[in-house]
């Protein structure tokens, strides 16, 4: 998903980078961080996103996947933070491991940072599902996340498409089908496993556990 | 204005320009400046190059091999070549400098506060995070050998889906003890 230097054109490039900083901005302006604690808890989110999209498991023959985890990133943090951990996220890995051009910075942040959170809350409802956060572990809400992971990678999908086709790269009409039934896959992966992992962290026994 | 500064402002423009020459000749003649300067610091280039090349086939392996079989050998070994360099000025900028002296230089250069802490932490502690996950993949493994093809792709999931959970529960009690021993040598 990461888009590599020179593939986009400069409009697209500077257009997306306009709406990734209005959107940073906006969630920086929504952050406020009064404790250190605070910050150490969202940089170590951060850094667990990080090296959670490092490791890739063996799904099926010769298929493996990773998480995006911009879902589980919304439903840890909530929206601001959530948006501000996936873009350091995505500039860690474009300045320190190439991941990523540094010239379609912006249509990266846009692609993995802003449209999967945005997406991901408008799927949750996110004003009513943050209230009831702790019976997330009902069928419900585990089949709300997994729909939500399924929208968030298809929405960022659609989003790269239409990059390409508007840099002319390739047409908008051979691209799109081809991303999408492969990020039906892969979005359909990072939501059973979003609400998985959801539901580990929210059950208190585990919890327990964990601590101890 | 300090010596740091500009020398990190010097290295972030490079990873800009880098992936942006052309020629093979102006790309290797930068490439031998580069690690010229970085051997006069004192890095360790064989340490620095096998990080980058792991780093390379991690990340950006697969986009070279792709780019290589569209536009020929001599291309693919250009685009692998701007890649490994520029990874190159990445890990040397990360080496050389601590990650205090890498705060001060992104905030000199107007990064938001917020997020230049968040990628600190990411980078300070990424690697250990990793270690661990490393080894739930392991228990993964064992836990799923019983489980074969495409019939148990749930199952499979459910399996990683928990482990993610405990990997990030993990990590939220790795934090804990960070603010601990933070909290114990005055920082906080």
């Amino acid at each position: 998903m990461h888009i590599p230097n020179g593939l986009l054109s400069v409009g697209v490039s500077v257009s997306t980078g306009a709406i990734s900083v209005a959107s940073v901005g906006a969630a920086l302006k929504k952050t406020t961080i009064t404790e250190n604690r605070d910050m150490i808890r969202i940089g170590m989110v951060g850094a667990f996103i990080f090296a959670a999209q490092m490791l890739n498991f063996p799904v099926g023959p010769g298929v493996s996947g990773h998480l995006i985890g911009g879902v589980l990133a919304l439903l840890l943090l909530g929206r601001a933070k959530g948006i501000l951990v996936m873009t350091s996220v995505v500039i860690c890995q474009c300045l320190f491991f190439q991941d990523g051009g540094l010239t379609a910075l912006g249509a990266n942040i846009l692609n993995l940072a802003v449209i999967p959170i945005v997406t991901g809350s408008l799927a949750l409802g996110w004003q009513k599902f943050g209230k009831r956060m702790n019976e997330a572990d009902t069928a419900f809400s585990m089949l709300q996340i997994c729909g939500a992971g399924l929208l968030s990678v298809i929405a960022s999908a659609f989003a790269l498409c239409i990059q390409l086709a508007l840099s002319g790269v390739v047409p908008f009409m051979i691209v799109t089908p081809l991303m999408m039934f492969w990020h039906v896959v892969i979005g359909l992966i990072e939501g059973v496993l979003t609400a998985f992992a959801y539901r580990r962290i929210n059950v208190p026994v585990y919890r327990q556990a964990a601590s101890s | 204005m300090n010596r740091t500064n500009i020398d990190v402002l010097f290295h972030l423009l490079l990873i800009v320009i880098i992936p942006m020459i052309d020629n093979t000749m102006a790309l290797c003649c930068i490439a031998s400046v580069v690690l010229l300067l970085f051997g006069m610091k004192g890095l360790s280039l064989i340490k620095l190059m096998v990080e980058s090349v792991g780093i390379m086939v991690l990340f950006g392996g697969f986009f070279v091999l792709i780019f290589a079989f569209q536009n020929g050998m001599a291309m693919g070994a250009l685009k692998g070549g701007q890649l490994l360099l520029a990874i190159v000025v990445g890990r040397g900028l990360v080496q050389y400098y601590s990650l205090t002296q890498l705060k001060q230089s992104l905030l000199w250069l107007k990064v938001p506060e917020v997020l230049v802490d968040i990628m600190m932490t990411i980078m300070t502690y990424y690697r250990i995070l990793l270690k661990e996950g490393r080894t739930l993949v392991g228990i993964y493994r064992v836990r799923t050998l019983q489980l074969s093809g495409t019939a148990n792709i749930l199952d499979r999931l459910r399996v990683v889906g928990g482990m993610i959970g405990s990997f990030y529960m993990k990590s939220e009690s790795r934090a804990e003890k960070v603010i601990m021993a933070r909290k114990i040598r005055g920082e906080l």
